[in-house]
């Protein structure tokens, strides 16, 4: 059985990586389990400068949900350098691909320049989505001709991968995929936090203090689904598809959509173990239909 | 911290709404006073819920929880035998203080304070606590180490004191609030006005944060409180959930 994953001229070792700013740099988790089994960790996501992140509350539960409003809080390029690439650095094994978030093409641009050097950094993942930030994501992440100049422009600073991550809060995700993959992608994360809002009715006041926030979880799953089904018809480059993974079932369904990898994301909360379950669980039902290696599940839905 | 699936030795309503919650502990990493665990509520709700350890023996530990929403109603129908998952020891513990302790519970803060008191107490100190709630229906029946001197204190005067703790605290007593350094968990304003007394009496004040959690383990950042340092937010999973009362910034 091959579960590699290929994407640029790198290997994934499996299709089971953990979602931005759902595990830190792996650090906490390591305690938990061992991450060397993973294939990917998406880090949280790096900015040139430190963000102290939104103020209180970030989070509030949905039904088979939770929305979330952080505010990219992260110690900047400096504090990555110093705090978290030596424990980057010990990790085997599993791919550290670095989120990246900015509010300008510089930002975004400098933050790949001043740690590309870093040999244990496996490559990117663009945040042009998150919902979060007011000068931030949105505007990029909705237009496709500032997708495809920005995609270019980044794919043009490095070798390494460059995967661009995308919002479903568009009109049609397919034509930013496409964008991407015209400035050069090499990979296409699908989807980011569907924009959602919750109000305590007895404060009449929204739940948390940025009023809307990025919905997670098991009730996100099926719109994600939805727009790597078909995003994967309209690119050739690979899909890592996301959105309220919660079992092996769940990653399955993303597979045999047209996802070339996964991420868990929300269920990383309620069970840390979630990843390898979800891995051990894709390997159980590769051999019990069998299936060889990950493009076989692409045969089944046209 | 690991995560273990263990197994319920004993789940009974204590006091009205109050539930202890006793189960199997792999001892290889023994909870201190101050620390809390998560436990999984198994699918609805999705997010495990944190709760304050509130005894730890050889081979098994405690919470004290109020059945209040969703998850605490489907833990008060767990039964003696039942496995649940588990996340813990998290968060850092009170720190022993260097005067007398002096402990103030309120509400389900109570759960912390009882293993802070028997703790302590075990290791020669003579703690003052003082227990606050609304009526006395709230107040179960404390096992309490004998060298703890207990205050209760009730909104209606039903038990004890007629009054907050803090008015508690304001009154007449047998003891001196400077003499003591504060150790509190309960709501937010019980913690404000044990500042606010620590901050009067010159005393040091440890306070034992709640606050909604997503991942618990300090990768999120979903759960922070705003300080007063020059790093502004600290999380209360990972960097407290116990602080010195004096970095909070009290709102």
């Amino acid at each position: 059985m091959d579960l590699k994953v290929k994407i640029r001229d790198k290997f994934l070792q499996n299709p089971v990586g953990t979602a931005s700013g759902t595990y830190g740099y792996g650090e906490e988790y390591g305690e938990l389990i061992d991450i060397n089994k993973l294939g990917a960790i998406f880090t949280k996501a790096v900015t040139v400068l430190p963000r102290e992140g939104n103020p209180l509350p970030r989070l509030t539960e949905t039904p088979y949900g939770m929305i979330n409003s952080i505010g990219l809080a992260n110690g900047g390029v400096d504090g990555f350098l110093s705090k978290k690439v030596p424990f980057l650095n010990s990790v085997k094994n599993c791919a550290m691909i670095i989120n990246v978030a900015g509010s300008t093409e510089d930002e975004y641009s400098n933050v790949i320049k001043m740690i590309d050097h870093v040999d244990s950094v496996w490559g990117y993942e663009i945040n042009i989505s998150c919902p979060n930030v007011k000068t931030g994501g949105l505007a990029f992440g909705t237009d496709p001709i500032q997708v495809e100049r920005l995609t270019s422009t980044l794919r043009k600073l490095t070798n390494k991968p460059v995967i661009m991550k995308l919002t479903p809060n568009v009109t049609d995700i397919t034509t930013v995929a496409v964008a991407c993959e015209a400035g050069g992608a090499d990979a296409i994360s699908c989807i980011n936090t569907v924009m959602g809002m919750k109000i305590d009715i007895h404060k009449k006041q929204p739940s948390i203090y940025q009023k809307t926030g990025g919905l997670s979880g098991p009730a996100i799953k099926p719109v994600g689904v939805a727009a790597v089904y078909r995003v994967t018809k309209k690119v050739s480059i690979p899909v890592i598809g996301l959105g309220g993974i919660m079992n092996a079932d769940d990653a399955i369904e993303y597979l045999l959509a047209g996802a070339s990898a996964i991420q868990v994301g929300t269920a990383n909360f309620i069970d840390p173990n979630t990843p390898i379950t979800v891995l051990e669980g894709i390997k159980d039902y590769m051999i019990n239909n069998g299936l060889t290696k990950i493009s076989d599940f692409h045969n089944f839905i046209l | 911290m690991n995560q273990q699936q263990c197994k319920v030795l004993k789940n009974m309503e204590i006091a009205r709404d109050y539930y202890e919650l006793e189960f199997t502990w792999d001892n290889k990493s023994e909870p201190k006073p101050g620390q809390f665990l998560t436990i999984n509520p198994n699918g609805v709700p999705l997010l495990r819920r944190p709760f304050a350890f509130s005894s730890y023996q050889s081979g098994k530990a405690a919470i004290i929880y109020k059945k209040i929403g969703m998850a605490t109603k489907g833990f008060s129908v767990l039964r003696e035998g039942d496995t649940i998952d588990v996340l813990g020891p998290l968060g850092n513990p009170f720190t022993l203080p260097e005067k007398r302790p002096l402990l103030i519970a309120g509400g389900i803060g109570l759960g912390p304070m009882i293993f802070t008191a028997n703790y302590l107490a075990e290791n020669s100190y003579s703690p003052i606590l003082v227990v606050g709630a609304r009526d006395k229906s709230l107040i179960p029946e404390l096992n309490l180490n004998s060298a703890i001197k207990v205050n209760y204190c009730t909104d209606d005067g039903s038990l004890g004191f007629k009054g907050n703790v803090a008015e508690f605290l304001g009154s007449q007593r047998d003891f001196s609030v400077s003499d003591c350094e504060i150790m509190a968990c309960g709501p937010h304003i019980m913690l404000k006005a044990c500042h606010e007394i620590a901050i009067k009496n010159n005393i040091e004040c440890q306070v034992s944060l709640e606050e909604m959690m997503a991942c618990a383990v300090g990768a999120c950042y979903g759960c922070v409180v705003e300080t007063t340092l020059d790093e502004k937010y600290k999380r209360v999973c990972k960097d407290g959930p116990v602080f010195n009362s004096r970095v909070i910034k009290w709102t």
